[in-house]
């Protein structure tokens, strides 16, 4: 991985955050939404300006890769890089948990 | 057959959300949009009067279905678009809360829409006032010679000046919004 892709995805948005950690299997833009309001029981809502910019920046960036189109609908899937800086974000997650919780 | 109207309306790239408010109370009189042209024309369909939100989203990318199929699936039906400017509807009945009011859901999207309508509009336009139009202007005041050229560098002058008017006005009023959103921006720590 190189250092520019650390630098701007790590740490990452909540929102980008939810996006990749999704697309662990195949979705789509409205079907992540749908998923992240479920898990945040309607905290993190992603308009779809904003998933749309997302969606493109990481393929760009080669985190996620579209797949297919169903019903016009772009299905993606995250990379292999993807899946490093996921895990990368994971860690610094995880650690941040347990500070917290080890602090009481 | 429906009727329609065409009415001229300006707003500069600055404005879109004045542009949003007077789309929303067109569709509230019975107007509904269906196009928007080039030099501020719209034209309106008659419709049953509706609150609805307009939403202006500036993407100089080309519009592709899977991005309509996108808006739509959150709502939002597409409705035109004018030089790089997407033009979305959704009906107030549809928006229970201000998440689906809004197409974007983080200040740092918002900022990048901003910095697109800076990039790829107000800036070439700046630097073609600047490196072309102005100079240009200054050495041809060199050659006036006549009642008739000192009028055409006149009309020249004046049309300048409103470029320059509307170049410094935009400019103002996008770095303005712009530090409206990054007051609300929480830091990355």
């Amino acid at each position: 991985m190189d250092a520019k892709i650390r630098k701007i995805y790590v740490p990452m948005s909540e929102t980008a955050f939810y996006i990749l950690f999704c697309l662990q299997v195949l979705q789509h833009g409205y079907g992540i939404g749908q998923i992240v309001k479920e898990m945040t029981q309607n905290e993190v809502n992603i308009s779809p300006g904003t998933m749309y910019g997302t969606l493109s920046k990481m393929e760009k960036d080669g985190l996620i890769q579209f797949v297919k189109e169903e019903e016009k609908r772009k299905i993606y899937l995250i990379t292999h890089l993807g899946k490093e800086v996921l895990a990368l974000e994971l860690n610094r997650i995880e650690r941040l948990y347990r500070n917290i919780k080890g602090g009481d | 057959m429906t009727e329609t109207i065409r009415q001229f309306k300006w707003f500069t790239i600055a404005d879109f959300k004045e542009e949003e408010v007077w789309l929303e109370a067109q569709h509230q009189k019975g107007w509904k949009l269906i196009k928007s042209s080039p030099f501020g024309l719209f034209t309106f369909e008659k419709c049953d009067p509706e609150d609805v939100t307009y939403r202006l989203e500036y993407q100089p990318k080309k519009v592709r279905e899977d991005y309509v199929q996108l808006y739509q699936d959150y709502g939002w039906e597409f409705v035109t678009r004018k030089i790089g400017w997407n033009y979305f509807v959704k009906s107030n009945q549809k928006i229970q809360d201000d998440h689906d009011a809004q197409i974007f859901s983080d200040n740092f999207s918002r900022i990048e829409m901003l910095d697109k309508v800076f990039k790829t509009r107000l800036l070439p336009v700046s630097i073609l006032l600047l490196i072309f139009v102005i100079p240009n202007f200054v050495s041809l005041l060199g050659q006036v010679n006549s009642l008739f050229k000192g009028i055409l560098s006149g009309l020249y002058l004046i049309l300048i000046l409103v470029d320059v008017y509307l170049v410094l006005y935009t400019g103002m009023k996008l770095y303005q919004l712009r530090k409206e959103i990054e007051k609300w921006e929480i830091k990355k720590f």
